[in-house]
This record gives structure tokens, sequence and C-alpha cells, in this order.
């Protein structure tokens, strides 16, 4: 009896064994399955286009959140307007420079900027090798990945001066040790980018690719980025190439100004480059599809846009003041731009009049760029979200580049086109240089008024002192050599022993 | 060695037959009895000491032995009742009455991969009978829990239909703060996979259970290793028995209602205070409420709109369940049906259950058997449980002087232009949008059990655990003049499936050596695969019929927005594991066990896969030994310890691999044109090559003891456990263009706390009994350290980013807030303090009758930096006792349940109490701050919140503890004789009422909240019901 319990024991054992053989492997799951990695992505066109669409989508985030903070609020251009109190304290310390390394805004565009760099960085580095794919989509995409990559390290370069480089796809460790690289390098890669974007991208884009960037986007903002540098030769040269080929790119000058900021002229015939927003989806937030400014402009309380309207971003009156007008009040200003521009007092919209004074505004002025009413349902369908779009660059600012940059014996030309179609007479022809720079500076603020370009223009003066005298006329007495540069995060730095900070903060 | 086992045995069982010599017979007959009624005790099992002659009674306890000695010690034994021994001389009757057995201690307790006798034990399991969870009607096994398992500390945070809501199971705190806090939960030896689910229980039949099981200290827990750090609550169901044909009925219907729900203002007072908080804003009154009197007598007393959403609801169950079987082979099957309506308007729960349990006895060798249940429930909600969207919210603040329908039956609601206000009208939330929820599940197993040799038992199981679900959501556009209507409708469909698989190989061996050293050992092999894959298809838009259709013949979708489709199909995890247990007991005095467990998990990076358990048990019956033999009033004392290692699988699968995130969304073409969202692909987060499994570590000391002839029993543990390498995100540098945390083992947490049980048969005769059952928990929670993580902000909040913090040095999940001071009851007052806000117009700033909050950091400003601990939702102890009353046919039990010292965020107030919108406010307002000294608690009203009253502070930490009478109920059994013409061998009537009191300062709806944070969740409901049990 007993062997034959053993024989039966011996027998089970094996059986048992036999089945626990498989052992380890059987925890070996290809990832593949359920995940997709890095290494396995982008294997054809549907998944190198996905690459391309990921490095766009910091720009929602990044206009929505950051650059009218430091492009306008910053500057002489308007103050924070708002709830007062405790409404929007980030914002307070940008407006006063009372601003500190903790500041969330430029936390917010540090890191929507990097997020791009390195999507920019795997499309060009995945996409020459996806097997099969179109081959005027490849070179589109790729010039796509060195566009953006350009234009999130020009807005470091210019917020943060040095700041970490790279152009290769970047491991965790390295990226908590990466020391900043000095700001010319930075431009070199900018330029070099743009060089690379502007012979790659197409020409034009239609139907549901407008929108992306095209080679006269690259052209524009590589003229934009010169006349930053002081290259006025270089910057002339590159403006005149986009003006003199403007019917292949298909841009001219809207006759009226106000169809830029149209919902039914997105992507249109001024536009060079523009965010692009859609309503819906991510309410509340900078982070979704949908466009805040409408909702975070419009005079507050007023429910004439959707979640009734902040008023933050109030124009100030140095600004208003810069209009053409024929009496006191704002409601003579007779640039045609103005209406389109900002809301003042008396301005009516359907029920609703503007009134001598709001909240957050004493003078009764409104941003109105980008203002899309509630009772349009294009616009919107709650929270925050609106789906203009948001300018980068129109073609009026390449006219404005070459005339600042050609000087006025070639340049004027070019200013009194976009005067022209404010109804403004020509420049005088007689100007200093110092009058023609300070003509050219007044043409921009107010043609690119509320477009997130004043701050930095104010910085590339050639009068390095130019900023701090403008901001002390305007009243903002804390405003110190430092602030030609904003302070590096400081959880940015938490995170990485070798990023140094700015001088004085 | 092993093999010498049988052949000491051999020796054992000869040596014991010689012992026989051939003498006269004793002839002896007598009944066996139930001494406190006097009940026979059929197939009681009668022997005589020393030999191998037995017999069983019959029918009627009757039994007759003849046995070949001149004196015999004869045992009688019956499952539940105190063996007795009756030492016999001569032949005749000799009548045993047995006591019922009060002692736990030779109660079969179930433990991971086998069963111990409860006197045996070493390790800290307890454990809940089929009585107990009958006697609660609900649908969620957990629920029945709740109060009756020291340790435990059961939420039901939500009173939705079928506990679909949810029912949060905690056993001795938390154990994770990044994953999972359900304990494991076994079902007839399957592992459930954890579907994140607080309400995993509610797809299976509580009247299928035999009984429930809680491990809770490493002694018991490691072998179940990586997943054990937060308990294991073991269900066994019902099986057949040889023999015993039965066949039983149970069916109740009962009634629910809320029990309590808060006052809000009617119209007049509404409009008064909306009047009064628009002027202190400098806003103009909104003109349909400036005229008091006339918003009276148009409204009345307004629209009530918690009473328009809440109302009766019935709710019934039905339950059949047959066993039975020969010596050869034994079944269990019942069917069940469960339908309760929800006290929200509109919402229900159903489910349908089916289970067959059989044993078979292929040969004296081979036993093969099986557990298989089908279920399926359907689910009807609505949304209770969003800070936004929560109906229970939107009707709290709905404005008194707005309808829910117009005159001819359209919705209606508030109209902003002309109410202020326009959040969605509740009934049309209720009535219009269409979810449908329906889970399908088949769980079960197949095993065989082969006796290899006498005390070596080898068992295979087999096992598959299917859940299918399907999601069902659709908006039709339904006009509506208010309310803000859904306009653009929508449909939605999700189908999932999640199979599960399981095999698992064992060996057991039971031996006893000369009677007094006892080894118990078990080995085995486990592997299971969780697998889950789903589709959905979405369609938004507008549709202009009203038939929830996918197809492009119904529905053209204008761009790629409007459609929402995709699926996934994976592999979830795989675990491999081998497990071990040894436990050997000396002589009744006490014992040693060590388990050990190691896991593989697919989960973890290649080097890390493969983890190890270990434990370490043992007890020592204080009461076998000399120094207390004496001690007559006690009848057993325990000491045991256990220490040990668990784990928490917690780690996102494969986050050693750096993945793609693929949901990032641009647009491109023209909003008004073509084109739309486009979706983008990059990666999100970087990895560690590194994660692995968090690590429990665990010290149990615990005392059993029973006395006065086991009238009182108790049992007492304390333990600590401390989770160490848990597994928290740490955020990575932005340059790294990621920004998803990475997940690293770093940090400690840990809990340390009492639990306490006693039961004690207070008045024990023929008619009257009371038994009594105490179980009293008590935990301290503590984030010991974050390692290289920093504190977490969470929990949801309008303002100041967070309500919950988890910091060390402190409770998990603190509330992290704002000091309240009083309230300014002057302008004075405002300039002495701390500026609150910017500014000096009242309209727009602090003013007398606003909250004074405490600048804690003394910097002369308040903001984010004077936020600090004011409070936790951990109890200080929770507590249930049950009474059992029974007097002849009667039986009442009373069971109370309690929590004492957790602090509950009452979230609702943020909405009722002033300042959000032009909503409705809770009646509380009425003693608002009007002048000075007229309020120091209630702020004055002023919409927008000028002063920030509504900011997370310690205005809205309410004291939540609360008793409840949990379950009353009261039990009538027929007796036999009126129903023996029909064959029914028991008739059991009952009627019952579930939260008949409840006991509370807790403002809120309900003073159990999950999470510590109320948001507004569906309260849980007071139920009246009547049923019948009949045994054919």
């Amino acid at each position: 009896m007993k062997k034959i319990f053993l024989k039966r024991f011996i027998i089970l054992l094996t059986v048992a064994v036999t089945f626990t053989q498989c052992k380890k492997d059987l925890l070996e799951i290809d990832p593949t399955i359920p995940l997709i990695t890095v290494d396995n992505y982008y294997k054809n066109e549907v998944e190198a286009v996905n690459g391309v669409n990921a490095a766009y989508t910091p720009l929602s985030a990044i206009y929505n959140g950051a650059a009218w903070h430091l492009g306008d609020i910053m500057s002489d251009d308007t103050d924070l307007g708002g709830g007062g109190g405790g409404d929007g304290l980030e914002t307070a310390e940008i407006d006063n420079f009372n601003v500190t390394s903790f500041n969330p805004i430029l936390g917010t565009l540090w890191a929507q900027c990097y997020f791009g760099i390195l999507r920019a960085n795997l499309v060009i580095e995945r996409v020459p090798s996806v097997p099969v794919m179109n081959a005027d989509i490849r070179k589109r995409s790729i010039g796509e990945g060195h566009f953006l990559r350009a234009l999130y390290y020009y807005h470091l370069v210019r917020v943060y001066g040095d700041v970490p480089l790279y152009t290769n796809v970047i491991t965790a460790d390295q990226a908590a040790n990466i020391s900043r690289s000095p700001k010319n390098q930075v431009y070199d890669t900018i330029v070099m980018d743009l060089k690379m974007a502007e012979t790659l991208l197409p020409n034009t884009t239609a139907g549901a690719n407008k929108g992306r960037a095209t080679a006269g986007s690259a052209k524009g903002l590589l003229a934009a980025v010169y006349l930053t540098l002081g290259n006025k030769t270089l910057a002339a040269a590159k403006a005149k190439e986009v003006i003199d080929n403007k019917a292949l790119y298909g841009y001219d000058l809207w006759a009226d100004y106000g169809d830029n900021f149209k919902l039914e002229n997105e992507n249109g015939r001024e536009s060079m480059f523009e965010v692009q927003y859609r309503s819906g989806g991510g309410q509340w937030s900078d982070f979704g599809a949908g466009q805040k400014m409408n909702t975070f402009f419009a005079p507050r309380s007023q429910n004439i846009v959707q979640s009734a309207g902040y008023g933050w971003n109030v124009p100030t009156k140095d600004f208003a003041d810069n209009y053409q007008k024929t009496g006191a009040a704002y409601s003579t200003i007779t640039d045609k731009r103005r209406p389109s521009s900002m809301w003042v007092p008396g301005d009516i919209f359907d029920s609703y009049t503007q009134a001598a004074q709001l909240t957050g505004s004493p003078l009764g002025l409104n941003v109105r760029k980008y203002f899309v009413p509630i009772s349009n349902t294009l616009g919107d369908n709650g929270g925050w979200t609106c789906a203009l779009n948001a300018p980068i660059m129109r073609y009026s600012e390449v006219l404005l580049i070459y005339a600042e940059a050609a000087g006025i014996a070639l340049g004027k030309p070019s200013a009194d086109l976009v005067r022209a179609r404010a109804g403004l007479n020509p420049l005088p022809a007689n100007l200093s240089e110092a009058q023609y720079l300070e003509a050219i500076y007044k043409e921009r603020r107010l043609d690119f008024a509320f477009e997130m370009h004043r701050w930095y223009d104010l910085l590339r003066h050639p009068d390095t002192n130019y900023f701090i005298t403008v901001m002390r006329a305007a009243g903002k007495t804390n405003i110190l050599p430092k602030h030609r540069y904003m302070p590096i995060p400081q959880d940015e730095r938490d995170k990485n022993p070798n990023l140094s900070q700015n001088e004085g903060y | 060695m092993k093999l010498k086992l049988p052949a000491i045995c051999a020796v054992l069982l000869l040596s014991s037959m010689f012992n026989q010599v051939f003498a006269q017979n004793l002839e002896v007959v007598g009944t066996v009895t139930k001494k406190t009624t006097g009940d026979a005790l059929p197939s009681a099992s009668v022997l005589v000491k020393g030999s191998n002659l037995a017999t069983k009674a019959d029918e009627a306890g009757r039994f007759s032995l003849s046995i070949p000695q001149k004196q015999a010690t004869i045992v009688v034994t019956f499952l539940g009742m105190n063996t007795m021994e009756i030492k016999v001389t001569s032949s005749g009757i000799v009548n045993f009455e047995l006591e019922e057995d009060a002692s736990t201690l030779t109660d079969v307790v179930v433990v991971g991969y086998g069963t111990r006798k409860r006197k045996d034990l070493s390790t800290a399991v307890s454990s809940v009978s089929a009585k107990e969870i009958a006697s609660t009607p609900v649908a969620d096994a957990a629920q029945a829990l709740q109060g009756r398992v020291s340790g435990v500390t059961i939420v039901q945070g939500s009173g939705a239909p079928g506990g679909t809501g949810g029912t949060g199971i905690r056993i001795r705190g938390i154990s994770s703060l990044t994953g999972t806090n359900n304990p494991l939960i076994v079902v007839d030896g399957y592992p459930l996979p954890d579907q994140s689910a607080d309400n995993i229980l509610n797809s299976f039949g509580t009247g299928d259970i035999e009984s429930i099981d809680v491990l809770k200290d490493a002694g018991a827990l490691a072998i179940y290793g990586v997943r054990a750090s937060n308990g294991v609550i073991i269900i066994t169901t019902k099986r057949g028995k040889a023999g015993k044909t039965s066949l039983s009925l149970d069916v109740y219907r009962g009634i629910q209602n809320a029990w309590r729900l808060p006052t809000m203002l009617n119209a007049r007072e509404y409009a008064i205070a909306n009047t009064e908080a628009r002027i202190a804003s400098g806003l103009q009154p909104i003109s349909k409420l400036s005229d008091f009197e006339a918003v009276e007598a148009q409204y009345g007393k307004g629209t009530d709109w918690l009473d328009e959403i809440f109302r009766s609801a019935a709710m019934q169950s039905v339950n059949l369940t047959a066993s039975g079987g020969s010596d050869k082979a034994q079944y269990s099957f019942s069917a069940g049906y469960f339908k309760q309506d929800g006290i929200v308007y509109n919402t229900n729960f159903e489910r349908f259950n089916l289970r067959f349990n059989g044993d078979v006895q292929v040969n004296s060798r081979i036993k093969i058997g099986n557990s298989i249940a089908l279920n399926k429930f359907i689910e009807r909600g609505a949304d209770t449980y969003t800070p936004f969207n929560s109906v229970i919210i939107l009707a709290s603040t709905a404005p008194p002087t707005v309808k829910p329908r117009n005159d001819d039956g359209t919705y209606a609601g508030g109209v902003g232009s002309t109410d202020g206000y326009d959040e969605p009208n509740p009934i049309y939330q209720l009535e219009v949008p269409r979810n449908k929820n329906v889970k399908y599940r088949i769980n079960g197993s197949v095993f065989t059990e082969i006796n290899i040799l006498k005390d070596l038992k080898f068992k295979a199981m087999f096992g598959a655990d299917f859940t299918n679900q399907e999601i069902n959501n659709f908006s039709p556009a339904t006009p509506s003049t208010g309310g803000r209507p859904i306009n653009l409708s929508g449909y939605f469909v999700q189908k999932g499936l999640n199979p599960d698989y399981l095999a698992e190989y064992t060996l057991t061996y039971d031996k006893t050596f000369n009677e007094k050293h006892k080894i118990n050992a078990v080995a085995g092999y486990t592997f299971q695969e969780s697998r889950y894959s789903f589709v959905f298809a979405g369609r938004g838009g507008q549709f202009t019929q009203l038939i929830p259709a996918l197809n492009n013949q119904v529905f053209t979708p204008v761009d790629v927005s409007q459609i929402n489709n995709g699926a996934e199909d994976g592999i979830g995890t795989r675990y491999l594991s081998y497990f071990g247990r040894v436990n050997y007991d000396f002589d009744n005095r006490g014992s040693v066990g060590f388990s050990i467990r190691q896991d593989g998990s697919s989960n973890f990076a290649p080097q890390n896969k493969f983890a190890i358990f270990p434990a370490i048990s043992a007890s020592w019956r204080l009461t076998q030994e000399k120094f207390l033999q004496s001690t007559n009033w006690l009848d057993d004392l325990k000491i045991r310890a256990s220490f040990g290692y668990v784990g928490n699988p917690n780690a996102a699968p494969f986050a050693y691999i750096q993945a793609i995130n693929q949901g990032f969304q641009y647009t491109f073409g023209n909003s008004a044109g073509s084109g739309g969202i486009v979706n983008g692909a990059a990666p999100s987060r970087t990895f560690n090559p590194d994660i692995k499994w968090e690590k429990n570590e665990q010290l149990n000391i615990g005392l059993d003891g029973s006395m006065f002839k086991n009238r009182l029993g108790f049992s007492v543990d304390v333990y600590q456990r401390r989770s160490k390498d848990l597994i928290l995100g740490i955020a990575p540098s932005f340059v790294s263009g990621t920004f998803e945390s990475i997940p690293f083992n770093t940090g400690t947490l840990q809990n340390r706390g009492i639990d306490l049980s006693l039961n004690a048969r207070i008045v024990t005769s023929k008619s009257f009994n009371w038994n009594a059952n105490a179980v009293v928990s008590a935990y301290k929670n503590e984030v010991i350290s974050l390692g290289l993580g920093s504190p977490i902000n969470g929990g949801f909040a309008r303002i100041n980013g967070g309500s919950l913090r988890v910091e060390e040095g402190f409770a998990a999940n603190y509330f992290f807030g704002f000091v309240t001071d009083g309230i300014f009851q002057s302008n004075k007052e405002i300039a002495d303090h701390a500026v609150q806000t910017a500014g000096t117009d009242p309209t727009n700033s602090t003013a007398p009758g606003d909250i004074r909050f405490k600048d804690l950091n003394k910097d002369g400003i308040i903001n984010d930096q004077d936020r600090t601990n004011i409070g936790n939702s951990n109890p200080t102890f929770t507590y249930g006792l049950t009474n059992t009353f029974s007097y002849k046919n009667f039986e009442l039990t009373v069971f109370i349940q309690g929590s004492s010292g957790n602090k509950v965020l009452n979230f609702t107030r943020w909405y009722t109490e002033g300042g959000v919108s032009n909503g409705n406010y809770s009646n509380d307002v009425i003693g608002r701050w009007t002048a000075p000294g007229t309020s120091d608690k209630m702020p004055r009203l002023a919409l927008n919140d000028p002063n920030g009253n509504n900011r997370v502070s310690d205005r809205f930490v309410e004291d939540a503890s609360y008793l409840r009478i949990k379950n009353m109920r009261l039990a009538y059994n027929i007796p036999a004789r009126w129903t023996e013409y029909l064959k029914l061998k028991r008739t059991q009537l009952y009627a019952s009422c579930q939260n008949l009191l409840t006991i509370t300062n807790y403002a809120g709806f309900d003073p159990e909240v999950g999470g510590g944070v109320d948001y507004g969740f569906y309260p849980q409901a007071r139920t009246f019901l009547a049923g019948i049990t009949v045994d054919f």
C-alpha cells in the first residue's frame, strides 16, 4: 500500500512541478500590448503627426496663462484691474514689479516652453526615420518641429535670459542637472532652427491644416528675432523677403483692421501665425482647447461674455492717450483701430453700454480685442472657453519690422501703409533717426495693442535703460535694472542644483 | 523522515486496539437534548472514550450502545454545544442535556489556504456569522460588516441604492498614500481582483454567505503577501451538508425615507437674505425679489427643492436556498432577487443572483467540487457625488422662488436675467439624462482534493472571475425654459470585460504525534492574471430625435469633436507566487506558526519582480498551566504575538517604462469652418527603473479569554503597522519636458491601535436569553516621513488649492485651512487686525460682520501661509454593540453602531451659507450677523464673498461623532406544531428598522462621510421592513 501512495505522490509532484515550470517568464509581459512607449511610437504618419500636434499644445496654455501678463500687464500698456483685494495676486506682483521666484505665471511659462521643446526635439529626432510617410508631410512635420522649438526658446530667452538649452531627447537625470546656457547660444539655436524651418515648411496651408506653421511664419519670426538681436540688416532683408513674396504666402493687410479679430476670419490673410483655440473642453482652465482671455478681459461682471467677465488687463491712461482724438473724451478717438481694440465709456454692444467707471477700471476702459459675445454660439458653451484664436504674428508686424530695420528712407512707405489703414496721415519725411524710431514704436504699440509685444519692445530698445525710464514715467517706481530678466522659478531650482538664479532675485 | 510518519501512526493505532480486553457488555440507551429548550439533537455524535466505538443519535435524539467493558466514559459532541462526558458503570438509561457552547474556542476559523480552530490561533482573525450578515438588509455585504468586527472601520459614504456609491472598508487604518487601501477580498478561495471598487461586493448575494473572516495581523496575512497590507476579508459561501435536505425561502419588503433633511429658507426669507447680500456687495437687488410681501403673496413658502427630489422608496428581496446531499455528494444552490429604489427620485438598483456550490466524493481519496456564482445588476443612478453637479447640492441651492415645472408641464428652472441663478434644474437633471450601468459577473472555481496519504492532501483549484460592464449615458435635447437645459445632447456607451484567471495548487499536511504534538503545514503555488478591455463610443451634438443611437443615419456628426470613440485591450497584472506555512501546537498549551510567501508581479521593474513576505506568530494558553489551573472563574486565557511583513502592490503597471500620453489636444482649421480638435501624443512622465512594492511591517500582541463558565469572553489586540517604501510621486524638473510625477519608493506611514471585542451571555434561562456583543476599535495614523516627497495638498476646494494635506508628523489627509476667531463687530476691530483683504470699500473687502481669521505667522497679512491643521477625519474610536434578547419564540436584536471624534469638513455649507451665488441659503443664516453683537458665528451676507469667509477654515470643520441604532430587528418563530401540516420546519416572521435613531451634532445630511469632506453626498435612508423566512 505504502508504495502505491508513494507512486501517486511522485506522479502528482511531477504534475505540480510541470505546471509550475513556466515560472518567471510568465511575468515578462510585453509592455507593448497595453502601453505605447517612446521607443515604439513614431512608426507611421499618424503617429508622427500626433507627435507634432503635441508640440503645438503648450501654445494654448502659454497665451492663456502667461503671455499677456508678461507682454502687456508688466508693460505700460495695461494694469491688472479685476476685482481688487486678493484677486490675481500673482499678476499684481508682475504689474507692480515685486515679483518673486515663486510666481506661478513665471512657472507656467517656463514649464510649458520646455514641454514644447521636448516634444519638438522628439519630432526632429524621430520623424526622419518614420518608415512609411508622405514626403511632404514628413518635411512639414520636421519643419514644424524646428519652428516651434525656436518659438519656445524665443519666449524663454527674452523672459529669463540664460536658460537650459538642449536639442536632444533628455533624460530625467540630465534634466535635473542641466546648467543654463548663455543667451547668445540660445539665440544661435533659434536662428538655426528658423533657417531650417523656412526651407522645410510649406508656403501655405489649407482646410483642416490651417493654423500650422508655414515658411512665412518662420521668415516673419526670424525677422523679429533679428530685430530683437539688433541686427537691422538681416531683419530688414528677412522682412523684405516676406513682403516681396506676400502673394506666394497669401499675405496682405485687411482693409478693415477689425477683420483681424473676427471668428470667421481666423487664419485669414493677415495672419502669419496664431494660437488656435476651440470652444469646449478644459473649462475653467488655462490648459484646455479654449481661449480664456475673452472672459478675463471683458468689462467686469457685465455679463456680455460667458461667466460674467472679470475685467483684467485694463488699458492704462498712458496707453489710451496715444490714440489720435478730437476731444478730451476717449469716444472722440479717430484711430480706426480703437473700436476693435478697446472699450471706452459710451461704447454700445446690443443693449449694453460701457460705463464711465467699472470695477477695476477707473476710466471705463477695457480690452476688446478678444471679445466674443455670450450670444455668439460659436464662441462658447460655458466656463472660460472661447473659440477665438490669439494672434502671435500678423503681416502688419513684418511691415513695421521692415520700416524700423530699413530706416526712414526705405522703410517709411511700409509704416505709412499700416497708418493709412488706421486712417492716419503718412509720417513726416523729415524725422530724425530717434524721432522716427519713436514713431515706429508708437505705431507698433497701437497696431499690436494687447497682442503681448509691448514689454519686449521696451526691452529691445537701443537705449538699454529705456524700459526703466518708460516704466518709471508710468508710475511703476519699483522697477529696477534686474527686471530685464525675470527670476528662474524656485521650484525648478529646488530640483536642479546647477540652475543659477538671475541677479537680484 | 516523512516516510516514517505512517509507520509511527500504525504503531499507535495497533497499541490502542490491544487495550480492548474481553469483558461483559454494558448496554446503555438515552437521549441527547439541548438543555435550555429540551429540543432533541439529532445526529449528535456519541462515542466511548478511548475506543473506536461510536454511534449517532437518531431524529428524536435517541441512541443505544453496547459497550464490551465494565466501565466506560461516554462522550457526546454536537456542533455548537459543549461536549459532555458521563462515566457509566452499569447498563441503563443515560440522558445527555447539552449546554450551548458559549466559548468560541471550538469555532473553526477560515485562514488563508486552510482553517484553524480558534483555540489554536496565534494570529488576529475576527469572524462574522451568516446570521449577523443576514440580519442586515443590504445589497453590499461590506455594509453588513459595519460595527461587527473590531479593527475594521466601515464608512458608508453614500446611501445610493445597492451600495453603488461605495462602502469604504479600512482594516486598521490606511496603509498607503497613493495606492489602494481596500482589503483583499477572497471568495471561496478566489482572491478577487482589486477593481478600485469600494463596492466590489455588491454584485454578490448576501444570503449566500456562510461566514466572513477578517485577517488583521501579519501572522495571518503574510500568506497573501504583496496584496495583504490592507488586510484580507475571506468570504465563505454556504455548502451542502450530508443527509440534511433543506429548502429555505426568505422574502422581505420595506420602505425607505431620508432620516433627516436640512431646512432651507422659504421664499420670503430667501428674498430678504438675497437682497441683503446683494446690497452689501454694492449690487442692485434682483427686482422680482425686492418686494418681500409680493414674493410671499406670489410664491407662498416657495418650492421646497429637497422635498422635490427626495421620496419614500421601496425595497424588496427574495432569496431561495436549497441544500442537501448524501455522504457522496452534497449541493447548495440559491437564487436571489434584490431591488432597491433610491430615496433620491429616479434612482434605483436591481440585482439577480444565482449560485451553485457542489461537492462530490469520487472515491475514498478524491473529492471534487465547485463554487459558481452568476450575478447581474442594473443601476440607474444620478450624479450625487461631484462637488458642482450633485443633484443634492443643486436642490439645496435652487431658489424657492423658482419652479421645477411650468404650468404646461415643460421644465422650468432659474433664468439668469430674472433670477440671477441658472444652475441646472435638479428635477430636469434627474429626469432627462438617462444613465444606466449594467454589470454582469461570473465568479467560479472548480477544485480537486486528493488524499495522497492519510495526513497529506493535494488540492488543485482553477477559477475565473468575469465582469462585464455596460455603461449607457443618454442626454436627449429637451426643451426647458430655465435652469440651463441640455441643448447639446449626447449619447455615450461603454462596454468592458475584465476577465481574471486563477490556478492554484496546495499540499496540506495535518498530523498529531503522541497526542501532544500537532503539525499543520501547507505549501502552494498560485498564478493569477487580470486582463481588461473596453470599447466606447460617444456622440455629442444636436440629436434631433429622442432616440439614443450611434449610427450616422440618425446622427450626423458635424466634426470630430462630436465623436468620441475608443478601445483598450490589455493585460492588467500577473501574479506568480509560492507560499508556505507551518503551525506547531503543543499539547493545547501553545503554538507557533511561520508563514512565507514569495510574490512575483508583472507590475514591477525586471530586477524587482519578486518579493518575499515572512511572518512569525506564537500563542500561549496560560490557563493550561499549573499556576492558573486553580483559578476557577477563568475558563481560558491566551496570549498571542505576531510579527511580519506584507505588501501593497501599489504601482502603475510599467511605471519603469517611459510611456506616450495620447491625451494631448490642439486645434487646426477654422472655428467657423473645417478642422477641429486633433490628438497629440508625447511623453508626459519619465520613469523609475527601480519601482517596487510598498512594504508593511506589522507587530501584533493579543489576549483572548473567557470566564465565568464562558459567560463572558473577550479579545484584545494592540498593534503597530508601518508602511515603508511608500510609493510617492516625485515631481520632475519641468526642463525634462514632462510634468507627471515619477513614482519612487520613499516615505513611511504608521498606524498604532487597539481592537477590543467582548461577548457576554447576560441572561440564560429556558425561556429568556440575553446576549450582548461589543466591539471597539481605535487607532492613530501618522505620516512618519515623506522621504524625497514634499507635503501633498489634495481634496477639492474652490479656493486655497485644496482642503486636505499629507505632511510629516500629522495624520494623513488632515484638513488644511484657516483658523477663525469670531466675527469683526466694528471697523476698529478690522483696523486693529492683520489685513484680511486689501482695500476699504465694504462692498469689495472686509467689513463688520465678516469672519476674523487668525494671523498665525504674525506677518500682518492673512494669506495662504496662515493655514494649519484644523482636524482630521480619523475617529478616536468606533464601536458596535449588539444586544440579542430572546423570549420563547420571540427574538429582538438591537444593534448600535457609532463613531467618536471623527471630524468632517462640511463643504455643503460653502454653498448654503452665502457668498457663492444667488442660490438659496441654509436655515442657519437666519442667525447671521446684522449689527454689532448680533452674532459671533454666522457672518454677514454679501454676494461674491468679498472677505473670503468661505475659505477652507475651522468654520466648516464639524464634529461628526455619531451613535446610531443601526438595526433593530424583531423576529417571531411560529411554533412548529402550527405549521406541521404544511410540512414547514421553521417559519419566522420579522420586522426590522435600519437607522432608526441617529444621535449626532453634525449638521449635514449624514455624519458618515467617506474621505472626510462632505460635498453633499447621497444620504442614508431610514428603512422599515417586514419579512418572512420559511424552511421546508
